[in-house]
């Protein structure tokens, strides 16, 4: 006899791996769908590495035709489209994401994704869990207090969060980088080759304190904005009118209030991971920071198919597997949930 | 047959109290003088810009349409409001060409965006049943991804060529339905219980024409509203993808103009006017359509009009 | 004087403000003097304000509840003395000494007890806050809290379960006892019974009857639209029309002699207790209650009153008191009076 919260756990698990699927076979699909010639462009790619100079080897080199046969051949093109999509799952699964044409030495995609997300989850990962905190405290406070605190709290808070990262990062480095001339002006640390040594880590940290002040202001804007609101909510439930008629001191309602108003919060915490990772991406790439931001726009530039496919599918299964986290945590936090009545969680 | 909801809906003199509120809001007040003051940035601001962004000789001593160096990266002067840029070109003139172009891109997206919802919103939550169910599994996969990098992988794999204005708008607003179209249908569904539609039922309107005539015009004012946030974020959407190069190839706008203060190297140079110039118009583009937003939801949703405590 | 009253309210407006500066005149100038001790009844149409005052006698006045005018006091024995009596200000009263009172010698059944319980907090550990706050010993007061929703037919393990596990009508029961469970001296109970079916109705009306008689509640006042149980209970009424206190009286003085024509038309509006369904012929009152937003001019009640005059359309009867405790908002016994 499986309980009604096992049954709800099971229940999540079955749609989160049917959205994984679909999730995949959008990214399989897309790149195929598409117009534009990603072997003509990596062949291109090949032989500028070799001359030096630009031109489309299409025309110019007679042996392309069959150069793009090889090609298409090495890489499993010329198979029937379904076994192709179960072949590239059943590789991605193993962990062969295929190489990438991005880059004239063919790295496998895999390696390159080890070599750019350490540093774009030393990002997200503290101004995450920094931004909540503060945001929650924040909101929590201007909700509790009201009056102009809150009044003049929510307006900077919704002027904060409509700020675009990627402008602000600019603004910043302008203050702190040119004028003050206290930080770097780009992300990139040198011309050091990444690696776990100290010296690149120092270099690492000393290019991550702009782009980690970027998001984190703006996710205390958003953060703070959704906690008031819940927590405005929450002091206006009957639950709250009757204990204060039970004569239950103020701390103590705010602090119901709080404990409620965090719930979902929690739930949104693991949500927006997909989020703040696609809008750190833009933060990246116009910081030069070396992270997934930076990786993506070589990739996206030179329309290296088995990369973007690897990149998506791979960002889409973090993203997914967040959200499954979000979801499982929030059946824990909300007793409702944990009882088995579902159909209070939105 | 007569819509039933101008019979027992919104009387004409509760309207004009709305429309008088509404001017009355703070909020919106402030909001909508910004938004009209960008739009006259765009449209009468152009009246002091050079006819073509991309030419380089106006205003030169020798009449030469050769980027030369005492012309790159001019300080703001009379002749050129923002100064120029790395390629001699008017910076001022990149600015208005390209709000006027953002702005029709995301009204576009904007409009087709909110269309596709009301429509699917429409149909998942009056029908109900499978169509529902499709159409909100749909929507709650598309929100789970986020609509950024689908909308990266799309631009990224069409070539410069065909990245065109329209094409970047229609992408924009066709990746921009879900979360809409789960509002719509949960409004859709509130209305559905309504007295009035129970009365349209039994004078024997059509699905079609309850939705229509009955149910649509209940809704209006929440559609306009979720226009408003499509088209804001089209724009955050637009000069975002502009920025990092994948934006229309075909025209000037925002985040082209982004994109070349990026390449062109403002910052380092310091030169603050241009990426400051770029920046506030968006974030104060975007902050007074939040600002018509909270001012509309204030006086169409009287719930919302208290920010009651309990405490 | 002072030692008959329990809770007093001057001049009392309380209103709901809504969009475009309309204000619901919910309680509009009420002049009352709550008898001390026994089950009371504050009895009206619904939509007449009962709810508004009888959250204002508590001081609940939140937005979008505003207070307009009025003063509302809470009188009791003073500390340590067995003959002195002290009259407590309410509004001028500090936070924490109004929490101090609140559901130790004011208490509050909710109209809204079927979700009035936080959806996150176990019934015993909700209980246990309120105990702490109020500076009582938590073990004695969940023993009580287990007893006393033994009476009301709770189960044993109510302590450990959340809201959401109980049936509306055992959340409803529950709110009855934790509203209870300081043995407030003063409780006010707004529509208890509403929600319940018939045998649950039974128990918590015992229930509170009990408290009554045992002098564990010195006086509650029952809000109610329910004319059969407040005259089978009370020994007190108070009547309320359109946001005015129109009649008050012990019930003997009220049922026997009712003076205002709404007390009237009320009570001839019940069919006799024990009369078959096709018996009886329900009059009910003709016309509809006012809309509190837009009140009628003088007296709320003349355009439904067969006995309206010119005066009564005009301005606001006084009130008129036809003996101590008897009170009656009438332009009828204006001459009477003289």
């Amino acid at each position: 006899m499986v309980s009604s919260f096992q049954r709800y756990i099971i229940n999540k698990t079955a749609t989160y791996i049917v959205l994984w699927f679909l999730a995949a076979f959008l990214n399989f699909l897309l790149p195929r769908i598409m117009p534009g010639d990603p072997i003509g462009r990596y062949l291109e790619t090949l032989y500028n590495m070799g001359q030096g100079t630009t031109g489309g080897i299409v025309q110019v080199v007679p042996e392309a035709e069959k150069l793009r046969q090889q090609v298409i051949e090495q890489f499993g093109l010329d198979k029937p489209p379904y076994t192709q999509f179960f072949l590239w799952l059943i590789n991605f699964l193993r962990g062969d994401w295929g190489y990438s044409l991005a880059f004239p030495n063919l790295p496998p995609v895999i390696d390159l994704v080890k070599q750019y997300l350490p540093p774009t989850l030393m990002l997200l990962i503290p101004s995450l869990v920094i931004s909540w905190v503060v945001g929650n405290y924040l909101g929590a406070y201007m909700a509790l207090k009201g009056g102009k605190v809150d009044k003049i709290g929510l307006s900077s808070m919704q002027f904060i969060s409509l700020i675009p990262a990627y402008w602000l990062i600019i603004v910043l480095v302008f203050i702190f980088g040119v004028y003050y001339k206290i930080l770097p002006v780009s992300g990139k640390p040198g011309y050091m080759i990444p690696s776990l040594s100290f010296d690149y880590i120092k270099a690492l940290l000393y290019h991550w304190i702009l782009p980690m002040t970027t998001i984190t202001l703006i996710g205390i804007g958003g953060w703070s904005i959704g906690m008031r609101a819940y927590v405005i909510y929450q002091l206006n439930a009957n639950y709250m009118k009757y204990s204060k008629a039970l004569g239950l001191p103020q701390r103590v309602l705010g602090r119901y209030a709080f404990r409620n108003a965090i719930i979902p919060q929690f739930i949104a915490f693991a949500m927006s991971f997909g989020g703040l990772f696609a809008g750190n991406l833009l933060v990246e790439m116009v910081y030069g920071y070396p992270g997934m931001g930076s990786l993506l726009s070589m990739i996206l530039g030179r329309l290296d198919i088995f990369g973007m496919q690897a990149i998506f599918t791979f960002t889409a299964t973090m993203i997914l597997v967040a959200n499954y986290v979000a979801d499982i945590m929030y059946g824990f936090l909300d007793p409702r949930i944990r009882r088995g009545i579902t159909e209070v969680v939105e | 047959m007569k819509p039933l909801t101008k019979l027992i809906g919104v009387s004409k003199s509760i309207r004009q109290t709305l429309l008088g509120d509404l001017f009355t809001n703070k909020r919106f007040v402030i909001g909508f003088t910004i938004f009209l003051f960008i739009i006259l940035l765009g449209y009468v601001g152009s009246l002091f810009a050079y006819p073509d962004p991309w030419k380089i000789s106006y205003y030169t001593p020798g009449g030469t349409d050769r980027c030369t160096d005492d012309l790159r990266y001019l300080p703001p002067s009379p002749e050129h409001l923002l100064g120029t840029d790395n390629n001699c070109r008017d910076i001022y003139t990149w600015l208005v060409v390209g709000l006027k172009n953002t702005i029709w891109i995301a009204a576009l997206a904007g409009v087709i965006g909110t269309l596709i919802a009301t429509v699917l919103g429409m149909i998942a939550g009056y029908k109900g049943g499978l169509l529902d169910d499709v159409i909100n599994f749909s929507a709650n996969f598309m929100i789970v991804i986020p609509m950024f990098i689908v909308l990266l992988m799309i631009v990224g794999y069409v070539p410069e060529r065909l990245r065109t204005s329209m094409l970047v708008a229609v992408v924009i607003g066709l990746l921009s339905w879900p979360g809409p179209t789960r509002v719509v249908r949960s409004m859709v569904m509130q209305n559905k219980a309504a007295d009035y539609v129970d009365m349209a039922k039994l004078t024997n309107f059509t699905s079609t024409e309850i939705l229509f005539k009955e149910i649509l015009p209940n809704i209006a004012s929440y559609i306009f509203l979720i226009y408003i946030n499509s088209f804001s974020s089209a724009i955050f959407t637009e000069v975002g993808i502009g920025a990092i190069g994948f934006g229309p190839f075909d025209a000037v706008t925002l985040g082209r103009a982004f994109n070349a203060m990026l390449a062109g190297g403002a910052i380092t140079l310091g030169l603050w006017w241009w990426f400051m110039s770029l920046g506030l118009v968006v974030v104060f583009l975007s902050y007074s359509l939040l600002l018509i937003n909270l001012g509309l939801q204030h006086v169409f949703n009287p719930r919302l009009r208290f920010t009651v405590y309990a405490v | 004087m002072a030692r008959d009253i329990v809770s007093k309210a001057q001049d009392l407006r309380l209103y709901y403000i809504l969009p475009n500066n309309i204000y619901v005149k919910a309680v509009d100038g009420v002049n009352i003097e709550i008898p001390r001790g026994g089950f009371l009844g504050l009895v009206g149409e619904s939509g007449s304000g009962k709810t508004t005052l009888a959250e204002g006698l508590l001081y609940l006045i939140d937005p979008p509840m505003i207070k307009i005018s009025g003063k509302i006091f809470y009188i009791r024995k003073r500390e340590g003395s067995s003959t002195e009596y002290e009259t407590i200000d309410l509004e001028t009263l500090p936070q924490h000494r109004l929490d101090q009172l609140r559901g130790v010698e004011l208490s509050l059944i909710p109209q809204y007890a079927m979700d009035a319980l936080n959806p996150t907090m176990k019934i015993g550990s909700f209980i246990k806050d309120v105990a702490r706050y109020h500076g009582r010993d938590v073990d004695e007061i969940l023993n009580r809290a287990l007893e006393r929703f033994k009476l009301l037919g709770l189960p044993s393990d109510i302590l450990n379960r959340y809201p959401h596990e109980l049936s509306g009508g055992m959340r409803q029961r529950t709110v009855v006892g934790i509203s209870t469970l300081l043995n407030p001296k003063f409780l006010v109970a707004d529509e208890p019974v509403s929600n319940l079916d018939v045998v649950q109705q039974h128990i918590v009306i015992d229930f509170l009857t009990e408290l009554v008689e045992k002098k564990i509640v010195e006086t509650l006042l029952m809000v109610t639209h329910d004319l059969h149980l407040i005259l089978e209970k009370s020994r007190y009424l108070l009547l309320m029309y359109g946001g005015h206190i129109v009649e008050t009286g012990s019930k003997e003085e009220v049922w026997s002699e009712p003076l205002h024509p709404y007390t009237k038309m009320f009570l001839e509006s019940i069919p006799p207790v024990g009369s078959r369904i096709e018996e009886k012929r329900i009059r009910g009152i003709p016309g509809n209650p006012p809309d509190l937003r837009y009140p009628p001019p003088g007296c709320r009640f003349h355009p439904r009153c067969p006995f309206a005059m010119d005066i009564c359309r005009r301005k606001e009867p006084p009130e008129i008191e036809v003996r101590p405790g008897r009170k009656v908002k009438c332009w009828l016994f204006v001459d009477r009076k003289v």
